[in-house]
């Protein structure tokens, strides 16, 4: 029988990833049986997309991101690198 | 010539990887001009996603590929020039965080994650359920100043996996790491960040 602790940390070392279907199922039975668990696994999903929302959310607009790739490239091949 | 600034995003290398890196390592402007355009934005969310201020973000974007241009003759293209890439950005971050001193020496989270469990390894003071619109939000609002507290090769870990959302295999060959230091470093930083927006009273339900 896993614990809660071994369910918490299969679950945030993404181990089922890999694992076997005898694992994938005695995970799943523990979520039937344990909410605490349950909802442990949901915070985790929820904080990995709340993290990526907010690198989209934050990246700046494509004219910001031009700019900077043009300071980029003008920094490595000089003025006359644009001899597209 | 397929300097194309107008080819869309992150579509380089898929197809023909040997040649792209045999362009790349003679330093041919177009291919380098390609890398650049297709990955800056992915450079940059990732920066940002590792909790650094927008300017920040773009200095270490900026030197991740000024590095990247400088180093181009070495690319030997056994690994994905994404790889590659991040590889560099992780390591300008864990550059810029030692310089602004803010790695902390130490990391408690091992302990702090027994203490929630009682000897027979039961939950002692379970998670709340989650209220995923609140909590979506709150979390947005909060993460940054919980990840300050996370050393670079977690946060590069969860930032890698959760933002970027690569397979293991790409992540533990930009990291240098084992399967299973991975899954450390994934336990610890999610740990870390479950722990530190509980404390901010983020605990998936609107009321505390």
């Amino acid at each position: 029988m896993l614990s809660c602790r071994d369910v918490t940390r299969i679950v945030s070392s993404d181990e089922l990833e890999n694992a076997g279907a005898l694992l994938k199922f005695r995970v799943k039975l523990h979520f039937l049986l344990c909410v605490r668990c349950k909802r442990y696994a949901d915070q985790i999903r929820m904080i990995g997309i709340a993290a990526r929302e907010r690198a989209v959310m934050l990246l700046p607009e494509e004219e910001h991101l031009l700019r900077l790739e043009k300071s980029i490239l003008d920094d490595a091949f000089g003025a006359q690198g644009k001899q597209t | 010539m397929s300097g194309n600034t107008e080819a869309p995003r992150e579509d380089v290398g898929s197809a023909n990887q040997a040649e792209l890196a045999a362009r790349i390592r003679e330093s041919d402007p177009d291919a380098i001009r390609d890398v650049v355009h297709a990955y800056l934005p992915q450079i940059m969310r990732a920066a940002l996603g590792a909790g650094l201020d927008r300017p920040v973000a773009e200095d270490v974007t900026q030197s991740t590929f000024a590095t990247f241009i400088e180093s181009a003759h070495r690319f030997e293209g056994r690994s994905h020039v994404r790889t590659w890439l991040f590889g560099i950005l992780y390591k300008k971050i864990a550059e810029t965080r030692r310089r602004l001193k803010r790695d902390r020496e130490t990391d408690d989270i091992d302990e702090v994650f027994e203490q929630r469990f009682d000897k027979n390894g039961i939950w002692t003071k379970g998670p709340r359920p989650v209220d995923a619109v609140v909590f979506d939000k709150e979390i947005r609002q909060s993460i940054d100043d919980c990840l300050e507290e996370v050393p670079s090769k977690q946060k590069m870990a969860f930032v890698l996996r959760e933002i970027e959302q690569l397979d293991s295999e790409q992540i533990c060959n930009i990291l240098e790491v084992t399967r299973t230091n991975l899954g450390v470093l994934l336990h610890r930083v999610r740990n870390r960040l479950r722990e530190c927006l509980e404390q901010k009273g983020i605990e998936g339900t609107a009321s505390a």
